[in-house]
């Protein structure tokens, strides 16, 4: 199951940019308020932290994936592959949570959120089913298929981006733009650890990864800044703060030549795009965990049936209001993630560089 | 076999029931015995008396033998370029009803056949099936030979090679695989004829039944296999790294390994200004979207999603609704079913018929229906929209894929709008992806991306400038510019 | 064989829920809300699409107005509902009618509905009526367009390019100024010329000079979200001006008693806020469009000082308009922005005082660079000779 070098970078671009959607741009913003641009180039100096971390596990052995790699390091291995495995399945309900409240608030909004959750679950069960080079290739697709929309919502709104709107510059002071780079951090960049379920092996020209992934990885972080900045720059920071969604809502003030408007249902099917494969992924790695640690089968696809009802129900039922979950976001999450994806894969690091030695 | 000639003969015409075709003659050279056999629906008279009356009557009068025996002088002296020497029953049923003639010498427990075919097939005509205006319009036709020779006097490349193999417990068609050995990859071909070996069928009567079973793993409505009635396409399609198989009885040859990005070049691409191609090709493309997504998009828009619709148009859509009794998702169906029945009628009548079928087609799912309030005009419009994209492809297969999805995703439409179709959409994407024909991903050059590749697909470059076959295909000599290497 | 059970499982989830027929909406075109003794009232102008028995493709919508009162916007647009066999649907609404006295003083009730509705697009026009209830606007038919709320949307963003003097207002533009720190809104306002009575009635438009119409007439300032002021034509060029939405204006001078107008048609404005005083940069080039004296346009001296003159009129708008402000006490330009915008620290000390203080004795100095591009098609006048 070979996957090629530039559809391992396609991959994790889903899994850095499926939560910028809602919770990442709305922390970043509420902490840093119109200085967020400045927290995001903060991110991205800091994010390398965590990417070397994950480079050198993957240089580790280039034949195992993570969960193999931590099944050989005995019972304290398999303790953290399941503790690991829970909070993938946790951090997949969190997109899905997000995606359904995103699409009962816009587009279906007398639908209960559950049919919403089942029928977004029928595209995510039948992609992750298939094997890994399939999902790689639907990778790509999608990749293309969102650059494509992203370049077109952005040249249509760059007219009438208004620099001012992002002044006055450092008003917040350091903290908050630390806070909002924090924030981004745990729900961006942090998530990049679920790549690391596919072996160095399984990828054709691997001494090409490192060139193939930074190109992906700056135009998305480019992507990101320039989404961040025409908000604020259309709409004003206060305004920016009011809305649930800015972004959904600064694409319906798309208008050129008086025909090319009301589009914003079709732009933004690219959220929905990255979402669904930032699940599948989720679930890929959990179908490979379970069954490399436990060493069963997978018999009629059954651990990803269980896997998708699990998360539809914590999806579901995990956050009695909005503004919970806004809140939880915020102030919460991107501490869990940096404990789950930062300080354990640190530790699985020093245990195998002790056990080289 | 046995060695007396006349229970060689009654041995046959018990094999066949004594069928009414089987002629025999016997003669009598120098108090030997000898006859031949020939099924007479298969073989051809003329070249029966021709070649072999006169041949053996020349013997029957020379007063030398030349050989020892009687078999060896017939052996050597029949002027016919095809002379074999078979000695079991079941060939020789199987040379018979080929159209091969049996000479039968009595003490031997040989036989000589020779080629006396009858010409059953149609000669050399124009395609029908795939027309092209400017370029070559010869097509292929039942008989195996002739078809090999259009593709031999296209490509004189001694690497052109053609392998034979025979299926069919009962029909034991010819099945010739052919490709160019320094070009294709030799992982396909040996896969490939490892496929056909595994074939346990009765009967193989069309090319459709190799793709069939060759690809039934796999269930897609998509073809996955290109079958194609033009040497001039399959020609090309040998050039670049493709294995070909031609069947015996059937004017359709199967091309392999198929991407999805070639049902949507014709061979008319290649004989035109090189910037019209491009048009076109993108045209195709865009017309295979419109043909599946229009009628979803529509329902999706107006039941749904009608915040895309602007104003004016929105209000003129609802005073078209008001006069309709059913919901829009039947109203389109009804217009789809019928449309198909529509065409399907087409396609069967008889010429006889002629243009009554179309009149009343058009009647109905024109004006009146739009007058009688049973549907609204800008249905009409969208599903002929619709319908008329689908059938800008010269593969059938493709439109009839096109009729499923279509409905699959007004379904999907109906039921949930924009957010159905998109999941639906990520759907077909995967299944689109996990295709793979002989090893080739069915989505290439798009999905493993190889910007090179995208010259001869999505649009078509000069010739100049196409310099390498596709990567997908094959990885040795990729040049096709300059020497091969 | 798994993938077939899961269609009839589909079907059993059909969204019947958002699943809506067209001809089940009544589409919104125009809103109009007025205050009824402590009560909204909400009037909505509806598509009306008659269902005609031999559908023939002939299309003639025609527009239906209802109305309900309550005591929220919510409770008024439920009681409108009650009244209409349809269901309402707000995401094609061209304009907002507002009446003065909800203008005065409930103006954040009715933009925090409509702003939290997810079905509004929030790219609408606001209008303030004038003079009459928003609900008698919105009924006077009128002659060009079917529907009088797209009539009126029309009317604003042409006049919007080719007078100078109104103003029109997106809805998201209007809740940015009402949000940000240090500028307030302005809204333009329409009301009707003749009775409106009969302006409801079809015979209105029947007559080739209609008896009752609408007419766009002056700005509304607001100071935070209450009306205060009208502003005359003078000021509210002025308040264009300043507020850098001027494509078109039409610029009458007096020369030796007699008029004569300049067509500007670039006009930049900057404003920089310092220390107490306001500099504003205008660069503007028009070209003579209408001359009704007898000058003699080759002279280089008339040109000067039609230039000059010109100047002096413009200097004379832009002072209309601040002096207007200065004096409803309300920052309808943004000055305060500005320094919100560039000296943080200093906006925070007197972002209290700014409207009420400030504001009204800030020193103005105003820079116009006017260049005289044109003369028209003609060069000079047209010489009436024996």
């Amino acid at each position: 199951m070979k996957v090629t070098n530039s559809e391992y970078a396609c991959l994790s671009s889903f899994l850095i940019r499926s939560l910028f959607f809602g919770p990442a741009i709305y922390s970043i913003l509420h902490f840093a308020l119109q200085d967020g641009w400045i927290s995001i180039i903060v991110s991205f100096i800091l994010s390398f932290i965590p990417l070397i971390i994950y480079y050198k596990l993957l240089n580790c052995n280039p034949n195992d994936n993570i969960v193999s790699l931590n099944n050989k390091l005995g019972l304290i291995g398999k303790i953290i592959n399941i503790i690991l495995t829970a909070f993938v399945i946790f951090h997949a309900s969190l997109i899905l949570w997000n995606l359904t409240n995103f699409i009962y608030s816009q587009f279906l909004f007398q639908t209960p959120l559950i049919v919403i959750a089942i029928i977004i679950s029928f595209g995510i069960f039948y992609v992750s089913i298939k094997n890994l080079t399939t999902i790689a290739r639907t990778g790509t697709v999608f990749f293309i298929i969102s650059t494509i929309l992203y370049f077109i919502a952005a040249l249509s709104l760059i007219g009438k981006c208004d620099l001012n709107g992002l002044k006055p510059i450092f008003n917040s002071g350091i903290t908050p733009i630390l806070k909002g780079s924090f924030s981004s951090l745990g729900l961006n960049i942090f998530p990049l650890f679920i790549i690391l379920i596919i072996p160095k092996n399984n990828i054709k020209n691997n001494n090409k990864i490192i060139s193939s992934f930074f190109k992906v990885y700056i135009f998305r972080y480019l992507c990101m800044l320039s989404v961040l900045v025409i908000c604020v720059a259309i709409l004003g920071i206060e305004l920016t703060n009011l809305y649930q969604y800015p972004e959904y809502h600064i694409l319906k003030t798309i208008n050129i030549a008086n025909f090319f408007q009301r589009v914003e249902s079709v732009l933004s099917v690219q959220w929905i795009f990255d979402a669904v494969m930032s699940i599948a992924l989720c679930l890929y790695y959990v179908k490979e965990s379970i069954t490399k640690t436990f060493n069963l089968k997978n018999k009629f696809n059954l651990i990803n049936i269980i896997c998708i009802i699990s998360i539809l129900i914590i999806a579901n039922y995990i956050f009695t209001s909005n503004t919970v979950a806004e809140t939880f976001y915020k102030n919460i999450y991107p501490f869990l993630t940096s404990i789950f994806f930062l300080i354990i894969p640190l530790i699985i690091l020093i245990i195998v560089k002790v056990k080289k030695t | 076999m046995d060695k007396e000639l006349g229970k060689i003969i009654s041995h046959i015409k018990e094999m066949n029931g004594n069928s009414s075709d089987i002629n025999v003659r016997y003669f009598n050279i120098h108090k030997e015995k000898v006859a031949f056999m020939f099924l007479e629906s298969v073989a051809s008279d003329d070249k029966i008396s021709n070649f072999l009356g006169k041949s053996l009557s020349i013997n029957v009068r020379s007063k030398k033998n030349i050989f020892e025996n009687l078999f060896d002088n017939i052996n050597n002296t029949i002027p016919n370029s095809k002379v074999k020497i078979i000695d079991n029953y079941d060939d020789i049923f199987y040379h018979l009803a080929s159209g091969f003639t049996c000479v039968f010498v009595d003490g031997y427990n040989k036989a000589i056949t020779l080629e006396t075919k009858a010409l059953l097939d149609r000669s050399v005509t124009e395609a029908t099936s795939e027309p092209v205006l400017k370029g070559p319009k010869d097509c292929f036709i039942e008989n195996i030979l002739a078809n090999m020779g259009l593709i031999r006097k296209r490509i004189k490349d001694p690497n052109l090679y053609f392998e034979e193999t025979k299926v069919g417990r009962r029909t034991k068609t010819k099945v010739i695989i052919g490709y160019i050995k320094d070009i294709a990859d030799e992982e396909k071909v040996n896969l490939l004829k490892k496929k056909l070996e595994k074939i346990n069928i009765d009967g193989i009567i069309d090319s459709n039944y190799i793709k069939e079973l060759l690809t039934d793993n796999q269930k897609s409505f998509l073809p996955r296999v290109i079958s194609t009635e033009r040497p001039d396409l399959t020609a090309m399609g040998l050039l670049d790294g493709k294995i070909a198989i031609i069947v015996e009885n059937t004017p359709y040859v199967l091309l392999l390994p198929t991407v999805f990005a070639d049902f949507f070049k014709s061979s008319e691409d290649y004989y035109t200004k090189p910037f019209n191609a491009s048009f076109t090709r993108i045209l195709r493309y865009i017309a295979f979207f419109i043909a599946i997504l229009v009628p979803a998009f529509y329902i999706a828009v107006t039941t749904f999603n009608m915040e895309i619709v602007p104003s004016s148009l929105l209000i003129s859509f609802s005073i078209q609704r008001e006069s309709v009794p059913f919901p829009t998702i039947i109203e389109v169906l009804i217009l789809v079913i019928s449309y198909e029945i529509l065409r399907e009628a087409d396609t069967r009548k008889p010429q006889i018929m002629g243009a009554s079928i179309s009149i009343v087609g058009a009647l109905i799912l024109g004006e009146a229906a739009v007058s009688a309030g049973v549907i609204s005009p800008i249905v009409v419009i969208v599903i002929s929209i619709s319908a008329v994209s689908g059938m800008g492809f010269n593969d059938p297969d493709i439109t009839n894929a096109i009729r499923i999805w279509r409905i699959l995703f007004m379904l999907a439409a109906c039921m949930f709008g924009i957010v159905g179709i998109v999941t639906l959409f990520i759907i077909f994407i995967t299944k689109l992806n996990s295709i793979e024909v002989l090893g080739t991903p069915y989505l290439s050059p798009l999905s493993p991306f190889s910007l090179k590749d995208f010259k001869n697909s999505l649009t078509r470059f000069p010739q100049q400038k196409i310099k390498t076959r596709p990567s997908y295909f094959n990885k040795k000599n990729i040049n096709r510019i300059g020497s091969d290497k | 064989m798994k993938k077939l059970l899961i269609i009839p499982l589909m079907f059993l989830l059909t969204g019947c829920w958002n699943y809506r027929e067209l001809n089940q909406l009544a589409i919104t075109t125009g809103i109009a809300v007025d205050k009824e003794n402590d009560n909204y009232k909400i009037t909505i102008m509806i598509a009306n699409s008659k269902k005609s028995s031999s559908s023939d493709g002939s299309i003639t919508p025609s527009a239906a107005v209802y109305d309900g009162t309550g005591q929220t916007i919510y409770e008024a647009f439920k009681d409108t509902s009650l009244s209409v066999s349809k269901q309402i649907y707000l995401s094609h609404i061209d304009v907002l009618v507002l009446s003065e006295e909800v203008a005065k003083n409930n103006l954040t009730d009715v933009i925090d509905f409509l702003f939290r509705y997810p079905q509004t697009r929030n790219n609408f026009y606001l209008v303030l009526a004038k003079d009459k209830k928003a609900s008698d606007i919105l009924k006077v038919t009128t002659p060009l367009e079917t529907f009088p709320s797209q009539n009126l949307a029309k009317n604003l963003e042409i006049t919007d390019k080719l007078q100078g003097f109104t103003y029109t207002v997106d809805f998201t533009d209007f809740t940015k100024s009402l949000v940000s720190e240090g500028i307030n809104p302005i809204l333009p306002s329409v009301t009707v010329i003749g009775n409106s009575e009969e302006g409801n009635k079809e015979e209105n438009v029947q007559q080739n000079e209609p008896s009752t119409y609408l007419k766009l007439d002056m700005l509304g300032l607001f100071k935070k979200d209450k009306f205060v002021a009208w502003a005359n034509p003078n000021q509210s060029k002025g308040i264009n001006i300043i507020n850098n939405k001027i494509y078109i204006l039409g610029v009458i001078i007096d020369y030796q008693n007699e008029k004569i107008v300049t067509e500007i048609t670039e006009m930049k404005t900057d404003f920089k806020v310092e220390n107490n005083k306001v500099k504003i940069t205008i660069d503007t080039a028009g070209a003579i469009q209408e001359v009704n004296t007898n000058v003699d346009l080759y002279n280089l001296k008339t040109i000067e000082e039609i230039q000059k003159s010109d100047v002096e009129k413009i200097k004379e708008y832009v002072n209309d308009a601040i002096n207007l402000a200065k004096d409803n006490k309300t920052d309808i330009f943004g000055f305060g922005n500005y320094v919100y915008k560039n000296n943080p620290k200093k906006w925070n000390e007197i972002k209290d005082k700014w409207d009420d203080e400030i504001f009204p004795s800030l020193e103005v100095e105003i820079e116009v660079n006017l260049k005289l591009q044109a003369k028209g098609s003609i060069n000079n006048i047209v010489e009436v000779r024996e």
